[in-house]
C-alpha cells in the first residue's frame, strides 16, 4: 500500500450517532473512521444495517444526535446542505424530471452562478466522459437505467465535490452492466483522484472496488480496513461471514500443541498464544485440503458435493460438525459421496476470532 | 413484471361498476338531456326553437354577465391559488408533530355548509360587522363603510369558501413528489429559494393547475355565496339562472343559460387538458 500514516486524514467521522424518534434502537451507533484523500470507502452491510443513514448524516441529510465530522481540517457538523460541496448519487438517482439531461448536470453549477462559457465546456466534458454524446437534450424519463445512473454521476461531479457519495448506485442495473460501471467508477474516481463512499450490501463489489471497507451491523461499525485486512484478518464472526465464505469451530487451548474441538475432539494443531475457555476460529473452506487420512488434522464423510466447473465444494462431516471444503477443479482426485476423507490444515490457515463485539448477529449469517 | 392487459372486460367488471354508471345516468345525464330538451322546447307552442339562445346572445346585459362570472371565476384562481400553495407546502414539508392536525383543520371548514360560512362573512363584513365596528371603534372611520352587498364581498368569502379544495388538491400533488430531489437538490449548492423556484415551483405545476381548475369550476358555478354577498347586485351566470326559473319562470331561458355555462365548463377542462398534457410531456 502506497499511503502511510503521514498523510493526514481528509474525512474524519467521529462518534456519528443517530435514533430516529421512537425507533427502539439506533440507527447508527458511535460510528468513527477517518479516510485520506482520494481513497474509496466501501460501506458493507445487511439490509438495515444503517448504512444509508450513516451517509445521510455525512451529507447532512439526516440529523446527527451526536458526533463530529471534519473534511479537509475544516468542521463541518453544522454546515448547512448547500455549502457542504458534497456529491451524492441516490438510491433512486433523484433526477430532475422537468430538466434536460444537460440542465441536470449543470444545475449544480447554474444555482452557483456558474454561466456560460465555463458551465458549457465543463457539462461538455462531463458527457464525454459518462458517454452521455447525443443525449443532452432528452429527458431523464426517455433514458435507460444505465444511463440515469451516469447522469447522476455527472451532475455529482460537476460541482467538483469535496466528498462524492453514491448509494447502492448500480442496484438498479442488470448483472453485466453492473460489472462494467462498477470498474468504470472505480476508474474514475483513481483517475480524478476523488475521495468517494460508496455503499453497497453486495460483498464482491464492497472488495473489489475498494481501498478501505467499513463493514456495519445493526448501526455499529464491525470493522474496519483495506479489503484484504477483512478478509484475513477479520475481527470477529460476523465480518468473517459477510467476507467470503468460512468455517467456524468453536475451540479451547489445551497446550502449544493441541487444541479441543466441540463437536469434533482433540486436534493435534498448535497454536502457541494460548487463551482461556471457548473461541471461534476460522477456517477459510479453500484453505482446507482433502486428502488420505493418513496425518490429518481430523476425518469426515463427503454428505454434499457442488460442482461449479471451477471448484467443488463439499460439505463433510467431522464428529458432530459440519466443515465446507473447497478443491479447485485440477486438485487432486475427486472425493465421492460417503466417501471417509482426511482434512488436512496448518495453523498458518486459521484465524482466531475476537468474538466480542457482536455476538448475536453471527447466527442469521452461514457461510455463503 | 408485467400484468397482462386484458381487451375485454370480464362480466365481473362491468358488474362492478354497473351501480356507478346507473347512478350516473339516473342523477347525470338524464337531467342533462331534459335540461338540454328544455332550453329548445318554448313553453307556448310545440316546435322547437333556439329562441331562448338567441335572446341570450343578443342581449349585451348577458354577455356583461358571462364576463363577469368568468372575471370572478379567475379573480378567485388567482387569489385562493396562491394563498393555498405555501400552506399546502407546509403541510406536506412539516416534520412537526401537529401536521396531522394542522391538515386536518385546514380542510375542516368543508365540514360546514357554504351558506353558513356565507352567513359569517355578512356578520365580519356587514355594516355593523366586526370590521365596521372595529374601525369606527379605533377611530379610522367616522361612519361605517359599505364593504357587503358587492363583488368585493363575494370574492372575498368564495376565496375563503374555496382555500380548503385548494389546499387539498395541492396537497395531494406535493405528497407525491419525491423529498429527495429537494435534497439533491440542496446537496448541489441550491438555497432554499433556489430549491423552490428551480425544483418546487416546476415539479408543482400540475397540482397548481388541478387547484386552479376545481377553484375555477367551483367559483363560476357557486350560487349561494354570490346571492347573498351580493345583496342583489352581482349577477353571476348561476344568480341569473336562478332567477329565471325561481322568479321569471322562463324555464327555457334558465336552460340556455345553464347549458352555456356548462359549456364554459367545457373549454375550460379542454383547455386544462391541453396544458396539463404539454406541462406532462416536458417531465
Ligand atoms: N426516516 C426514518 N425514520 C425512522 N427509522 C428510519 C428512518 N430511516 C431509516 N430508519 C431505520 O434505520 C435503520 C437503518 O436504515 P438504513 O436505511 O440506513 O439501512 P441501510 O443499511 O441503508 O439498508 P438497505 O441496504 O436496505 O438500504 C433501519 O432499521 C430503518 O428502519
Ligand atoms: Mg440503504
Amino acid at each position: 500500500m502506497a499511503e502511510t500514516d503521514s498523510t493526514p486524514a481528509y474525512l474524519s467521522v467521529s462518534g456519528f450517532t443517530r435514533q430516529f424518534p421512537g425507533a427502539e434502537r439506533r440507527s447508527v451507533d458511535d460510528v468513527s473512521f477517518t479516510l485520506k484523500r482520494g481513497q474509496m470507502l466501501t460501506l458493507l452491510g445487511p439490509s438495515g444495517c444503517g448504512k444509508t443513514t450513516l451517509l445521510r448524516m455525512i451529507a447532512g441529510l439526516t440529523p446527527v444526535d451526536s458526533g463530529q465530522l471534519h473534511v479537509a481540517g475544516r468542521q463541518m457538523t453544522e454546515t448547512p446542505l448547500h455549502a457542504r460541496n458534497m456529491g451524492m448519487v441516490f438510491q433512486s438517482y433523484a433526477l430532475f424530471p422537468h430538466l434536460s439531461v444537460a440542465r441536470n448536470i449543470s444545475f449544480g453549477l447554474d444555482v452557483r452562478g456558474v454561466k456560460g462559457e465555463e458551465s458549457r465546456r465543463r457539462v461538455a466534458e462531463l458527457v464525454s466522459l459518462m458517454h452521455l454524446t447525443g443525449l443532452e437534450n432528452r429527458r431523464i424519463t426517455e433514458l435507460s437505467g444505465g444511463q440515469r445512473q451516469r447522469v447522476a454521476l455527472a451532475r455529482a461531479l460537476a460541482i467538483k465535490p469535496d466528498i462524492l457519495m453514491l448509494d447502492e448506485p448500480l442496484a438498479n442495473l442488470d448483472i453485466r452492466l453492473r460489472d462494467t460501471v462498477r470498474t468504470e467508477i472505480r476508474a474514475l474516481q483513481q483517475r480524478l483522484k476523488i475521495t468517494a463512499i460508496f455503499v453497497t450490501h453486495d460483498q464482491d463489489e464492497a472488495l473489489s472496488i475498494a481501498d478501505q471497507v467499513a463493514v456495519m451491523s445493526e448501526g455499529r461499525l464491525q470493522q474496519f480496513g483495506t479489503p484484504a485486512d477483512l478478509y484475513t484478518r477479520p475481527a470477529n464472526r460476523f465480518v468473517a461471514s459477510f467476507v467470503g465464505r468460512s468455517n467456524f469451530i468453536e475451540a479451547v487451548w489445551v497446550d502449544s500443541k493441541r487444541i479441543h474441538v466441540e463437536g469434533i475432539g482433540t486436534l493435534f494443531i498448535g497454536f502457541s498464544e494460548s487463551w482461556k475457555g471457548h473461541r471461534t476460529l476460522l477456517i477459510r473452506p479453500h484453505r482446507i485440503r482433502l486428502g488420505n487420512s493418513l496425518e490429518a488434522c481430523c476425518q469426515g464423510v463427503v454428505e454434499n458435493i457442488v460442482y461449479t466447473g471451477e471448484r467443488r465444494t463439499y460439505l463433510v462431516r467431522v464428529g458432530y460438525v459440519r466443515l465446507t471444503v473447497e478443491q479447485q477443479e485440477d486438485q487432486g482426485q475427486p472425493a465421492q459421496m460417503g466417501d471417509m476423507v482426511g482434512l488436512h490444515w496448518q495453523t498458518t490457515d486459521m484465524s482466531v476470532l475476537q468474538d466480542s463485539i457482536s455476538n448475536d448477529s453471527t447466527s442469521g449469517h452461514p457461510s455463503s | 413484471m408485467k400484468v397482462p392487459v386484458r381487451k375485454q372486460p370480464s362480466w365481473f367488471q362491468v358488474l362492478l361498476i354497473l351501480p356507478g354508471v346507473a347512478a350516473l345516468v339516473v342523477t347525470f345525464l338524464f337531467p342533462l338531456l331534459w335540461l338540454a330538451r328544455t332550453s329548445i322546447q318554448p313553453t307556448t307552442g310545440h316546435t322547437l326553437s333556439l329562441h331562448a339562445y338567441a335572446r341570450l346572445f343578443e342581449d349585451s346585459f348577458y354577455w356583461w354577465v358571462i364576463g363577469r362570472t368568468i372575471f370572478i371565476g379567475l379573480l378567485c384562481v388567482v387569489i385562493t391559488v396562491p394563498m393555498a400553495f405555501p400552506v399546502a407546502l407546509f403541510l406536506a414539508r412539516s416534520q412537526s408533530r401537529w401536521r396531522g392536525t394542522l391538515t386536518a383543520l385546514a380542510i375542516a371548514p368543508l365540514l360546514t355548509s357554504t351558506v353558513i360560512r356565507t352567513y359569517g362573512w355578512m356578520v365580519i363584513l356587514g355594516r355593523h360587522g366586526l370590521i365596521n365596528t372595529t374601525l369606527v371603534w379605533a377611530g379610522i372611520l367616522a361612519q361605517p363603510t359599505r364593504l357587503d352587498n358587492g363583488p368585493f364581498a363575494t370574492v372575498v368569502a368564495l376565496v375563503e369558501i374555496l382555500l380548503p379544495y385548494g389546499i387539498i388538491s395541492i396537497l395531494s400533488h406535493l405528497s407525491r413528489l419525491d423529498t429527495e430531489l429537494e435534497q439533491a437538490a440542496s446537496l448541489l449548492g441550491a438555497r432554499r429559494l433556489q430549491v423552490f423556484w428551480r425544483v418546487l415551483l416546476p415539479l408543482s405545476v400540475p397540482g397548481l393547475m388541478t387547484a386552479s381548475l376545481l377553484v375555477f369550476v367551483l367559483a363560476i358555478s357557486s350560487l349561494v355565496t354570490p346571492q347573498l354577498m351580493g345583496g342583489g347586485r352581482v349577477f353571476v351566470l348561476a344568480t341569473e339562472i336562478f332567477n329565471q326559473t325561481t322568479i321569471a319562470l322562463d324555464w327555457p331561458f334558465a336552460g340556455a343559460l345553464s347549458i352555456t355555462l356548462l359549456g364554459f365548463f367545457g373549454i375550460f377542462v379542454a383547455l386544462y387538458q391541453r396544458i396539463l398534457q404539454r406541462v406532462e410531456s416536458q417531465s
